[in-house]
């Protein structure tokens, strides 16, 4: 049975994955083509008492290159992914669950596809896109601890948003 | 042509400091890198510069512990330092600007607001804070 806050977390990695590649001019939809191969993945980890897990993108070096905007450094597709768990880690904790993010891992291959993870406990959000460079797939695994789960509304206002500046 | 200022870059991500090298060098920038919190306290010991910017996590000396000990450097007491993270949360935010950072901005971020920031910091022009983007 899933997760009371599955559907919560699924809209979450969704709204947050459009947001970060509409970013950097690289707009994503539905994934509609036939062709799904990707080449490149980036995998990221977080951890807190509430919940824990893993965020990967995996997608082809044209999307790399349209979101960098000229030839993109290999480390680029981590960056993405540790700002689009950024984007999900400030949305968790204004749920009332904080969680820490391990450096970014990117992984080149010839044919890299990821698949959900369906041990007893671990559920996953995987999302399909496609942007005029090519396919793009989020795939988001989360653990919560028994018990646990994020608040219903957004009470907790104890982060900063995404892009958001201070001088002190 | 260089504006005779020079900004250090610490960041541990080579993407993100081609990004800054590129735009702050275009803006007449001198500017040095450093990948680590414990080489970014080492070059600012050695060199003065007109601003720092700085990532949060990176490995066993973080930014914040790098700006904690840079601002004991003479010299470096009053620099500009800007912490550029995708770290939200505003219990860390509030260190920061405990440990000595100037300005806090959450990734993404506009270059070109960025480099006006740097601007405004290193007194090059009136007036700008780093903008919300």
């Amino acid at each position: 049975m899933p997760h009371k806050d599955s559907e919560t977390i699924s809209n979450l990695v969704d709204a947050n994955s459009s947001a970060l590649f509409e970013n950097y001019n690289a707009p994503i939809g539905a994934a509609t083509s036939k062709d799904r191969t990707t080449t490149i993945a980036a995998i990221i980890g977080y951890s807190g008492r509430e919940l824990s897990g893993s965020l990967c993108i995996t997608t082809v070096p044209e999307v790399t290159q349209k979101t960098y905007g000229g030839e993109a450094p290999a480390d680029w597709l981590g960056e993405l992914a540790n700002q689009l768990l950024g984007r999900l880690k400030t949305d968790f904790a204004k749920r009332g669950a904080e969680v820490y993010i391990t450096t970014p891992l990117v992984l080149k291959g010839y044919r890299l596809e990821v698949c959900a993870n369906e041990e007893e406990g671990i559920e996953s959000v995987l999302h399909d896109y496609d942007s005029d460079e090519g396919p793009v797939r989020v795939m988001f695994q989360y653990e919560f601890k028994p018990g646990a789960g994020l608040s219903p509304t957004q009470y907790v206002e104890d982060s900063m948003d995404v892009s958001e500046a201070i001088l002190f | 042509m260089t504006n005779g200022k020079r900004v250090l870059i610490v960041d541990d991500s080579p993407s993100i400091r081609q990004q800054l090298r590129v735009c702050l060098r275009g803006a007449g920038y001198q500017v040095d890198e450093a990948v680590s919190g414990e080489e970014g306290l080492q070059v600012a010991e050695r060199s003065p510069f007109d601003l720092i910017i700085t990532d949060v996590n990176m490995g066993a000396l973080d930014g914040l512990g790098m700006i904690e000990r840079v601002r004991r450097v003479p010299g470096h007491v009053q620099t500009p330092i800007f912490v550029l993270t995708t770290e939200s949360n505003r219990q860390v935010v509030s260190r920061g600007r405990e440990v000595g950072a100037t300005a806090w901005i959450v990734k993404p971020f506009k270059i070109e607001n960025l480099v006006a920031a740097v601007d405004k910091a290193v007194g090059r022009t009136e007036s700008a804070a780093p903008p919300r983007q």
